[in-house]
């Protein structure tokens, strides 16, 4: 799992039968620092998140598959949690400590 | 899941024969803007796009799902994108 931020959804009208009744979203991985960290990517909604929320993606199919309640689907990217706030350990070399 | 560019086609004669009929494509990766920032991979194409196209693909396990016969690919192109709305990263 890894933390993302939605910053926005896509639009498509010509798409794989599975995923006919999906949201897609758009999502920037994050670090723990909440900082963005590597290429921004396509990701099923399930849990209802907004442009701008801080959620849970996981990138394995069996989760997908239960999530979805679909067996042999080609879905392995998903929404799975919106997050509240994340506590890191203080980094000594960087001095900063909680990120909420 | 990621975004891709279509930039090309494969041709193959001789290959398993799941892979029959199955078109193979060239794909840039992208970030949602298009900005080409990623590998170059062959994925197969389970929609019917064409070159140019901004798609999205789907890798690994899950991307012999996409077809009933589960053909031995580990990219398949699944959906087109039409529009990307999206605010300022």
């Amino acid at each position: 799992m890894k933390l993302a931020r939605v910053i926005g959804n896509v639009e498509a009208t010509v798409k794989h039968p599975c995923y006919l009744s999906t949201k897609l979203m758009v999502v920037q991985p994050l670090n723990e620092q909440l900082q963005p960290a590597g290429r921004s990517h396509p990701a099923i909604d399930t849990v209802g998140a907004g442009n701008g929320n801080i959620v849970l993606v996981v990138e394995e199919g069996k989760a997908a598959q239960q999530m979805l309640g679909q067996k042999r689907i080609p879905i392995r990217t998903l929404i799975v949690g919106i997050v509240d706030s994340v506590d890191v350990m203080a980094r000594e070399e960087t001095g900063r400590g909680r990120v909420a | 899941m990621d975004f891709g560019r279509v930039i090309g086609r494969v041709v193959c004669t001789i290959k398993d024969p799941k892979l029959e009929n199955l078109p193979l494509l060239i794909l840039q990766s992208c970030d949602h803007s298009g900005e080409a920032n990623g590998p170059r991979i062959i994925a197969a194409d389970a929609i019917g796009v064409g070159v140019g196209e901004f798609v999205w693909y789907e890798t690994s396990r899950e991307a012999p799902m996409a077809w009933e016969r589960q053909p031995p690919v580990d990219a398949a192109i699944v959906g087109i994108v039409d529009k990307v709305h999206a605010s300022k990263s």
